[in-house]
C-alpha cells in the first residue's frame, strides 16, 4: 500500500472544484466544429462502389490483358530457344580433293577460310596426294579434240 | 440533462440506429450512414482536440483525421455498442502526437464571449467569472498529459470513469487515481489565488512533494 496514495476528496471540498471546472469548460462545451462530412470524404477519396456491369467488363479486360501477355511471353520464349540451336553446317569444300589441290597450287593467294574451318586440311599430305591423284585422273579422261579442217572455217565454234 | 439539437445532416431514420448498425451500413457502401456517425461525434472530438491543442484549426484537422482513419478501418471495426471509445482514443492520440505550429502559441481558449454579462449579471460579475475561468483553465493546462486528458474527458466531454478507462486503455482504478491526483493538484494550484475562495493546500494532509512522488 502506498503511504501517500491520494485519498478521495471530501464531498464538501470536491463540489466547489467540480463547479469551478464545469464553469470553466462551459464555453468550450458550446463550441461546435464547422467542418462537414464532405471534407472527410475528400480526405479519404470516398468513392461509390462500381456497379456490377462495370465489374464484369473489368474482368473481361483483365482476361484479355492476361491473354496478350501470355502470347507475348510464349513468343519471346520460343524465339530465345530457337536462337540457341546450331546453325546448319556449311558444305566443307576442303573434303573435295580437287578443290583442296587447287588451293594448294594457288599458294598464298588461295581463298582464305575461317581458322576454325576444316578447310585447313589442304595442308596435309593426304590432301596433296589426293589432289595429285585427281589431277592425274583428269588428264586421263581428256578426250582428243576433233580436228578442224581449214575448209570449214567456222566449224567447231559455238 | 438537456438534449442537444440535432446536428446538421443527421436524419431521423439514421438517428434511431445505433453505432453498430451505422458501421455495418457504412461498410455496405451507405454514405449517409458514415455521415451520421460523423455528425454524431464531430463536436465532441472537436472539443477534445481544442482542449488539448488550444488550436481551432488543429482541432478541425483532428476531426478530419479521426474520421478518415475510421473510414479506412471501417472494414474491421466491430463496435459492441458505441463507436465513441474508439474515435476518442484516436483523437487523443492525434492530439498529443500533433506538433504545435512554429511561432504560434494559443494561450487561451476564449472566443471573446465570456466577458459578456448574462441575464441579471453585472459587468463586474461577468469579468470576475471570466477571470476565474481563465485561472482554472491555466491550472488544467499545467497538469501533466495523462492527468489532463482524464480531467478533459470527464468534465468537458462528460464521460464516466469506465468510458475514460476504455479510451485511454488503463484500468478503471488507474483512471480514478489519476482523477483524484489531478483534482488535488488543481485545488492546490487554485488555493494560491485568493480571489477564488479555495482553502489552502495544507488542509489536505499530503504535501506537494508527497503528491509528486506518488505521481512518479
Amino acid at each position: 500500500m502506498r503511504p501517500f496514495a491520494p485519498a478521495p476528496l471530501p464531498l464538501d471540498r470536491r463540489l466547489p472544484l467540480d463547479a469551478a471546472l464545469d464553469e470553466a469548460f462551459a464555453p468550450l462545451r458550446e463550441r461546435t466544429a464547422t467542418i462537414g462530412a464532405a471534407r472527410v470524404r475528400a480526405a479519404v477519396r470516398w468513392s461509390a462502389r462500381e456497379p456490377r456491369p462495370l465489374r464484369g467488363l473489368a474482368l473481361l479486360t483483365r482476361v484479355s490483358e492476361l491473354t496478350v501477355a501470355a502470347a507475348i511471353s510464349a513468343f519471346l520464349f520460343a524465339g530465345s530457344v530457337a536462337s540457341v540451336e546450331a546453325p546448319p553446317a556449311l558444305p566443307d569444300s576442303s573434303r573435295d580433293a580437287v578443290t583442296a589441290g587447287e588451293w594448294t597450287l594457288n599458294g598464298r593467294n588461295a581463298l582464305q577460310r575461317p581458322i576454325d574451318s576444316r578447310a585447313t586440311d589442304y595442308r596435309t599430305t593426304a590432301g596433296d596426294l589426293a589432289a595429285n591423284a585427281a589431277t592425274a585422273r583428269r588428264a586421263d579422261a581428256v578426250t582428243p579434240a576433233p580436228s578442224i579442217r581449214d575448209s570449214e572455217p567456222f566449224a567447231g565454234r559455238p | 440533462m438537456t438534449r442537444q439539437p440535432r446536428a446538421k445532416g443527421e436524419s431521423l431514420g439514421a438517428e434511431l440506429r445505433g453505432d453498430r448498425e451505422l458501421v455495418h451500413a457504412a461498410r455496405a457502401g451507405e454514405i449517409l450512414a458514415f455521415d451520421n456517425l460523423f455528425y454524431r461525434y464531430r463536436d465532441g472530438i472537436y472539443r477534445l482536440g481544442l482542449a488539448i491543442t488550444k488550436d481551432p484549426s488543429a482541432a478541425d484537422e483532428i476531426v478530419v483525421d479521426t474520421f478518415a482513419r475510421a473510414h479506412r478501418a471501417i472494414e474491421r471495426l466491430e463496435p459492441d455498442d458505441s463507436l465513441r471509445p474508439w474515435l476518442y482514443r484516436v483523437a487523443v492520440n492525434l492530439s498529443y502526437n500533433r506538433r504545435p505550429r512554429k511561432g504560434v502559441t494559443f494561450s487561451s481558449l476564449d472566443d471573446g464571449t465570456e466577458d459578456i454579462p448574462t441575464d441579471g449579471e453585472s459587468p463586474s460579475d461577468a469579468a470576475e467569472r471570466a477571470e476565474r475561468r481563465r485561472v482554472v483553465l491555466e491550472c488544467v493546462d499545467a497538469l501533466g498529459a495523462k492527468h489532463k486528458v482524464v480531467v478533459v474527458l470527464h468534465y468537458l466531454n462528460g464521460l464516466n470513469l469506465a468510458e475514460i478507462a476504455e479510451i485511454i486503455e488503463v484500468p478503471v482504478g488507474t483512471v480514478k487515481s489519476r482523477l483524484h491526483y489531478a483534482l488535488r493538484k488543481l485545488r492546490v494550484q487554485l488555493s494560491l489565488h485568493p480571489g477564488l475562495d479555495f482553502e489552502p493546500a495544507e488542509a489536505f494532509g499530503a504535501t506537494e512533494e508527497q503528491m509528486q512522488s506518488h505521481a512518479r
